[in-house]
């Protein structure tokens, strides 16, 4: 390191040691009381298992969801900056500031027997969403999706848009530049947007236990699980947090070029 | 007329007033300042950019009259750019069949088509290397092939030559004019200096401000430049003053013999051939002669330029022995002697 660069306050390292502990404190903490003589019975427990297949079914399909509808949206919000484009991303924005559980009791609030949508869905197609897997995928969804949106715009809009312009003197129509020059050329934005939303997604629990509750084989997602199991087993509660660290700390090994850039 | 444009339209501050017309097989060079305005004519052609009032046609097609627009895809153009725009995540092969594939043909046959092309500008065995392993001036003929593929009616090149180094840049000016010789449709040629204009075209249009101020030969250009910049274009000197019984008073206030017969507002050139040097004061006919300072000496195609300044600054080309024999350097004092009938005389 160059020792010219390196004259910081001394009085600065006391709250930022503070800092750095607040993080490490609760790591450490879960990994000392981690039932580890236990760890392979509760994980490998029905409940456990029913819960993580439901968690990896939900959270998939959901970032499969921000995939098919969030590109478009992303493509668009790209293409605009006028009041329309402001609008759509700050609403777009909106559900990773709101509390989940104010976003679990809105998607209720449509989508709910009484609901603004939810009444016409019962009443003509039969669907009553609240409080099944399908409220699951749509909650998570909700809160997971601004992240990929998010993401991907911001990719496309730093796309250099001389390749476009080079792929329509080709004689390529949007469409096809879309597809074959566009996306090919965004692929790193799309693949950290897809994990960011799925790991989103994958710990998604205040939305998702306001609109979908706590059913187990249903709604009762792996974060749901360990809710559960705060009152009813309390080492389990730990072991299947300790899944949870897991995958976190994955996301964050495959996003490590776009997070922590070598100097 | 492959090409039949006549438009105005608007680019930043820049406000373009264009009109110009291409023939098949027939190449336009543009050439003008920085800023003139060549890339955003270019641009409006291609279809990248709207007009705002004219027309533009490509064959019978209008492609634009300022209301109905075809984009670039349909208006069966080529552009190679300034900077080649390959695609970064395709090898060079797939980069010229690119424009085919667009147009649905198989992957097949296409990329049979790509090697042709690869073949005839001397890029087969880069035919699968990634185009950020080319060197400039490899990535545009890569560029220039995969635009000859789509056999396009109207070829627009941006300072195709730019890219490439000193060595490269010379071949690749021969490979262009091999394939500009044998493309039926038309070219319009933005080139950077004069030298590149001659070598690829048949006509130069030269902008300035936005505005075609000159299109012709080189020939025409030479006889009647319009503007200071197209004299310094051709390397002429170019003064302008006031002419009285044979007098031409500069707007510098230089006196100069001439044979002209104008009276009034002139503009006269002066081929730097035509500017004689000696050692002393020469004797003889004649009826300008002044002694001038050497400012710079700078090796032109064939000959040395040689900047003078003395009552009149003018330009003078003279032989690689002249240079010598007069010691011709920086500050170096010589006499200048010009012939009345060497200046070419217009009134303004």
């Amino acid at each position: 390191m160059n020792r010219a660069h390196s004259r910081l306050p001394n009085w600065l390292l006391a709250p930022a040691l503070i800092a750095a502990v607040l993080f490490l404190l609760p790591l450490l903490a879960l990994l000392t009381e981690a039932p580890w003589r236990d760890l392979l019975p509760l994980l490998t427990s029905n409940e456990t298992l029913q819960a993580l297949a439901l968690s990896v079914r939900c959270s998939l399909i959901a970032a499969l969801l921000c995939l098919l509808l969030g590109l478009p949206l992303a493509t668009w919000l790209a293409h605009g900056n006028g009041l329309l484009h402001t609008s759509v991303r700050v609403l777009v924005t909106l559900p990773m500031v709101l509390p989940p559980i104010v976003g679990g009791l809105a998607l209720l609030k449509a989508f709910g027997g009484n609901g603004l949508l939810g009444g016409a869905l019962v009443d003509w197609f039969g669907l009553d969403i609240p409080f099944t897997t399908s409220a699951v995928v749509l909650a998570t969804t909700y809160v997971a999706m601004p992240f990929f949106v998010l993401t991907v715009e911001g990719g496309l809009r730093t796309f250099d848009r001389r390749y476009t312009e080079a792929a329509a003197t080709l004689g390529a129509g949007p469409w096809r530049s879309f597809c074959t020059v566009t996306l090919p050329l965004v692929q790193p934005t799309l693949r950290a947007g897809l994990l960011l939303a799925w790991a989103r997604a994958l710990g998604e629990f205040g939305a998702t236990i306001t609109f979908a509750g706590s059913f187990a084989g249903r709604t009762r997602t792996l974060p749901i699980a360990v809710h559960h199991a705060l009152d009813t087993n309390p080492p389990a509660a730990v072991a299947l947090s300790l899944v949870l660290l897991l995958v976190s700390a994955l996301v964050l090994f495959l996003l490590r070029h776009r997070w922590f850039p070598s100097r | 007329m492959t090409l039949a444009a006549d438009f105005t339209a608007r680019r930043g501050a820049l406000d373009l007033q264009i009109a110009l017309a291409v023939g098949n097989g027939e190449t336009l060079a543009l050439l003008g300042p920085n800023g003139a305005g060549k890339t955003s004519c270019l641009r409006v052609l291609a279809g990248l950019d709207a007009i705002e009032r004219g027309q533009v046609r490509i064959d019978d097609d209008v492609v634009d009259d300022g209301e109905h627009f075809v984009p670039p895809e349909e208006r069966g153009i080529g552009v190679v750019f300034q900077e080649h725009r390959l695609f970064p995540h395709l090898r060079v092969r797939d980069n010229v069949a690119f424009g085919l594939r667009s147009r649905g043909i198989k992957a097949r046959i296409a990329r049979a088509a790509a090697a042709t092309w690869l073949d005839r500008l001397e890029m087969t065995r880069f035919a699968d290397a990634r185009p950020d392993e080319l060197s400039g001036g490899q990535a545009q003929r890569v560029a220039l092939a995969r635009t000859l593929a789509t056999r396009p009616r109207l070829l627009l090149l941006d300072e195709p030559l730019a890219a490439a180094d000193a060595t490269a840049r010379q071949l690749l000016r021969r490979t262009l004019q091999t394939q500009l010789r044998t493309f039926p449709g038309g070219c319009v040629v933005v080139a950077h200096d004069i030298d590149d204009a001659l070598a690829l075209a048949d006509r130069v249009a030269v902008i300035e401000n936005g505005c075609i101020v000159q299109c012709g030969t080189l020939d025409e250009l030479s006889n009647k430049p319009a503007s200071r910049y197209v004299a310094d274009l051709v390397g002429l000197n170019r003064f302008r003053g006031t002419c009285r019984d044979h007098v031409l008073t500069t707007d510098d206030g230089a006196r100069i013999v001439v044979g002209s017969v104008h009276d009034g507002p002139v503009v006269a050139t002066l081929h730097p051939r035509a500017v004689a040097l000696f050692p002393e004061r020469p004797a003889g006919s004649p009826r300008n002669v002044f002694e001038a300072n050497v400012v710079t000496v700078e090796r032109a195609l064939d000959c040395y330029r040689v900047q003078l300044a003395g009552e009149l600054p003018v330009v003078a080309e003279v032989t690689e022995s002249a240079v010598r024999d007069l010691h011709l350097d920086r500050g170096v004092s010589v006499w200048v002697a010009i012939k009345a009938t060497e200046f070419r005389v217009a009134p303004m």
